[in-house]
């Protein structure tokens, strides 16, 4: 509202009253797809790297959303959100590039050219895959100055951390690889050759360290998280498969037994480590062998994975919305459950995600709750999910309730939607672009479109 | 260790070292959280009651602030505040204890334990609220002696009655923002007030006519001032309750009241009166009980969630079209015709407060609870405008000042950091800050009362804000080193 309503006669403010819904619930949302351009037009503006020396293009990770500039000042965290992982350096301005954080961006550019027909959306996330991998790569390690705690200072054009030291470490997995061995095919298999040899310690155990140093080698054998080693594997198979070369079967084979040992526990019960995600797309570009025994240990994974949420149920134990560093809420947890079953179909998934999509139903976030856009996208995707297995309206509905109250609450009178409940400026750590992806599936969905939207599924 | 380990060890910390970022900027300071610890831990040590026949631990609401003992003597009153209302009998000293004057300083001591890890601070204020629902209750009504009128006696050990009539009466100072942890500590008495309040508060079940004050030792209710921010407590309170037991008589008693509320809506200006039968409206104490109604939708079933979120949205249309005029008085509205929407000549003051008006940043405390909630951009234009009219400069020395306004003041530059990403606010945050500790602690443990106090030294007292002046400062600090793990408590609840 402007200063001038404010001041303005008596009249016309008793007459505005009679302006506006009141709620959220029972009126369409506004042209999604309309809010999701608007974003992306003003990122592509706005939100890319014309500053310092190199005037790199990549989009900025932070911005101040009232400027559309890079900001001035270190902005309020989110909750949840650590200090070293933000894309800055130590008690400074944001002013960094990361591609892992704005992965679903990216996607979501890609996407927006398919449904636009515009290829000048493909054309910004190609330019920044191809600066990216072409031109930030540390030449001792090949590691990328992205994910959990690094990226690239768009004024200083320089890799930076956000905490006292360099450490590379995947945010999420990438899903992009094989558009960058399209784009960059040296520097990707040079990237999936750093991650063997300077993430993973020892090459016969496969220890490994989710942080490992991005100026030089010395990686540790120490917090080896299962998750770290499905996004490696992950990223080898497309190695394996754009290059051929035999030491990223090698690498997968030496992870994957790691886990297969790591799986069975002292008192020989038997816990779920990597997850089935990861080693089901790998065993789709491996040789047979290999490819059976990912597919095998995948199925064991569902296995464990079902057997324990049967005995425990998480629904009713994780939060709804509040997310924090490390944490996860339970539509997170439903994506999860998606992600497996496009892969294989299970019902058991399927109908988690419908059981979650009923458990959101009608929801709103705890009173004084910093909700992240991650959480309403994830929402949504489950709502969309049940919908499409479904076919049941009140699914559609709330889809459309959450995706205009994500609207009205995160972009409010803005382009660009905020980092949380609590804060105002711009920040993808938070999720931003998967809530950008969720509103394309609720367009797609309203709209009937053919076109594919990217699954939501990434935030693990 | 041996060598090879050693060595490798050793490697490992030269690529750390050769790993460091240089160049970054210097760790902020923030000395704020010790002058915290320090209030808390005096308070824990020496503020509690381990007075007379029964050792309560509840923790007292004033304290001579030299001796970090019991007043002995009756200290003048802080500007603005009603003799009446002190927590003590009347022209006694002030024995008195008040959980909902010290509601702040125990969600205070919550965060503390977040932040220290040390059980005792938690420990100390789940021993207040379960002594206080085990023990302090009447019989009669199930009412507890807190608020705006009432207190515990530490000393002698039983309800203080309202001063100004000699008789109990309950009135809500606050809204009560810890029924979650009151029903994880005793849900039994939790229980009890909740429907004692619908019981012994409110006069009328049909029309939820009600006197924001009751009879505390025996049933006395009135149809009489019912002010749309004590609605709102009820309706909060219920709601919590009900989540807890779903009693469906708790639903009742928030429809009743809800639909009182909902009928009192002018058709035209959207203005609800100040209270039964006044031709004026106060838009702030209808704002309060928006907040609460949104609130307590987020506990209660359909369709009634969805009522009470109407009214809440309603509510924040005519608030937010109203003509607060923040650039030039630097003040809301606080008063305007009912039927022609017609601003009475009162704004909120920036400085002054007293008993029965908010300050500006008070108020803006409530734009932001519903800012922060809905992500409504009509609050975050009057928050921000809110911050900037304090950005002018410092309050005036002729004043005597409350913690409590420094307190809005200081956590409204940072709700406008917040928003806004503009490091000016954050600034001035520190500022007032930093004069809020030379002016309240000088130096002591226990902050004073007011900042003109007619002894040298002052007393302390929580009912003109210390509570909500700590929760400000505990919140700078968060912001000042970027502590997201910790959440601070929303410092919304002077309303």
């Amino acid at each position: 509202m402007s200063r001038t309503i404010r001041t303005s006669s008596v009249g016309f403010w008793i007459a505005s009253l009679a302006l506006a819904g009141v709620c959220w619930a029972g009126s369409p949302p506004p042209d999604l797809l309309q809010v999701v351009r608007r974003y992306a037009d003003t990122m592509l503006e706005r939100g890319r790297d014309t500053y310092g020396p190199q005037k790199s293009g990549l989009l900025l990770s932070s911005l101040d959303r009232m400027a559309l500039a890079p900001l001035t000042a270190r902005p309020s965290p989110p909750a949840g959100i650590r200090r070293e992982d933000r894309s800055g350096r130590p008690w400074s301005a944001l002013h960094g590039a990361n591609p892992q954080l704005d992965q679903n961006l990216l996607r979501v550019l890609y996407a927006l050219s398919e449904i636009t027909g515009e290829s000048r959306y493909r054309e910004a996330a190609d330019a920044e895959l191809k600066w990216f991998f072409n031109n930030t790569m540390s030449p001792t390690t090949n590691l990328l100055p992205w994910g959990e705690h690094l990226c690239w200072d768009v004024i200083l054009d320089q890799p930076i951390a956000g905490g006292d030291v360099a450490m590379h470490e995947f945010a999420r997995p990438w899903m992009l690889w094989d558009r960058c061995f399209a784009l960059a095919p040296e520097p990707s298999r040079r990237f999936a050759l750093g991650l063997w040899e300077h993430q993973v310690a020892n090459h016969e155990t496969g220890a490994f360290d989710r942080h490992a140093p991005y100026h030089q080698h010395g990686p540790v054998d120490g917090k080896d998280f299962a998750r770290h080693g499905g996004f490696y594997i992950g990223t080898w198979c497309y190695a394996y498969k754009h290059t051929r070369e035999k030491v990223f079967l090698d690498a997968i084979d030496v992870v994957l037994h790691r886990f297969e040992r790591k799986r069975v526990q002292k008192d020989g019960s038997l816990a779920a480590t990597i997850g089935p995600l990861d080693c089901h797309v790998a065993a789709q570009m491996v040789p047979d062998l290999l490819a059976s025994r990912l597919r095998a240990f995948a199925e064991k994974e569902d296995e464990i994975l079902l057997n324990e949420w049967r005995k425990r149920p998480p629904i009713p134990s994780m939060p709804k919305w509040q997310m924090a560093y490390g944490g996860q809420t339970t539509a997170a947890w439903a994506m999860f459950c998606l992600a497996r079953y496009q892969q294989v179909q299970k019902p058991a998934y399927r109908d988690m995600v419908v059981a979650v999509a009923d458990a959101y139903g009608n929801s709103l976030p705890e009173e004084d709750a910093d909700v992240w856009p991650m959480t309403f996208a994830h929402a949504i995707s489950a709502q969309v999910a049940a919908y499409r297995f479904t076919r049941r309206e009140p699914y559609r509905q709330e889809a459309m309730r959450l995706a205009r109250m994500a609207v009205d609450i995160y972009w409010q009178d803005n382009p660009l939607p905020r980092a949380s409940f609590k804060t105002g400026h711009y920040e993808t750590i938070t999720g931003c672009d998967s809530l950008a992806i969720a509103l394309l599936e609720v367009h797609a969905m309203l709209r009937g479109l053919s076109v594919e939207i990217p699954a939501n599924v990434i935030d693990r | 260790m041996d060598k090879r380990c050693g060595a490798m060890w050793a490697a490992w910390l030269v690529v750390l070292m050769s790993a460091r970022i240089c160049g970054a900027a210097e760790v902020p300071k923030s000395p704020y959280l010790p002058v915290i610890y320090r209030y808390a831990d005096a308070m824990i040590e020496r503020g509690r009651d381990v007075h007379g026949p029964t050792k309560t631990g509840l923790f007292l609401s004033a304290l001579d602030r030299s001796a970090l003992a019991p007043l002995t003597t009756r200290p003048s009153a802080p500007a603005g505040i009603r003799e009446g209302d002190r927590d003590g009998p009347a022209s006694g000293p002030l024995v008195g204890a008040n959980p909902q004057h010290d509601e702040n300083l125990l969600r205070v001591l919550y965060t503390l334990s977040e932040l220290s890890g040390k059980p005792v601070y938690r420990e100390a204020a789940d021993a207040e609220l379960r002594w206080f629902l085990a023990s302090a209750a009447s019989p009669a009504t199930g009412l507890f002696p807190w608020g705006e009128h009432m207190s515990w006696n530490v000393i002698s050990d039983e309800p203080i009655p309202d001063k100004r009539t000699g008789k109990g009466a309950h009135e809500f100072a606050r809204p009560w923002v810890l029924w979650d942890r009151c029903f994880e500590l005793d849900p039994a008495a939790s229980k009890r007030f909740a429907l004692a309040l619908w019981e012994h508060q409110i006069a009328d079940h049909s029309t939820g006519a009600f006197d924001r004050h009751a009879g505390y030792w025996e049933h006395s209710v009135t149809d009489g001032t019912d002010f749309a921010r004590h609605a709102g407590f009820y309706i909060r309170t219920w709601a919590v309750a009900y989540a807890h037991t779903t009693d469906p008589t708790l639903l009742r008693a928030i429809e009743t009241l809800l639909e009182r509320y909902e009928r009192k809506r002018h058709p035209k200006t959207g203005l609800i009166e100040l209270c039964s039968g006044r031709a004026d409206a106060s838009p702030l104490l209808s704002l309060s009980l928006a907040i609460d109604c949104d609130g307590a939708s987020r506990r209660v079933p359909e369709p009634l969630a969805s009522r009470l979120r109407v009214f809440a949205t309603k509510e924040d249309q005519v608030f937010c079209l109203l003509p607060h005029d923040l650039k030039t008085r630097r003040g809301f509205v606080a008063a305007l015709d009912k039927e022609t929407g017609k601003p009475a000549n009162v704004v909120t003051p920036l400085w002054e407060a007293r008993y029965g008006d908010l300050t500006t940043a008070q108020a803006a405390m409530m734009c932001v609870a519903r800012y922060e909630n809905t992500g409504k951009a009509g609050y975050r234009d009057l928050i921000v405008a809110a911050a900037e009219a304090y950005l002018d400069g410092l309050p005036p020395d002729d004043v005597d000042l409350w913690p409590m306004t420094f307190g809005h003041a200081i956590s409204l530059q940072l709700a406008a950091w917040r928003s806004t990403a503009r490091s000016v606010h954050l600034d001035h945050a520190r500022k007032l800050a930093d004069l809020a500790q030379q002016v309240f602690w000088q130096g002591s443990a226990l902050p004073r009362a007011s900042s003109r106090p007619k002894t040298a030294a002052g007393h302390c007292e929580s009912i003109t804000g210390a509570d909500t002046l700590a929760l400000a400062l505990v919140e700078l600090h968060l912001s000042i080193l970027h502590i997201a793990a910790v959440r601070c408590p929303a410092n919304t609840i002077d309303r």
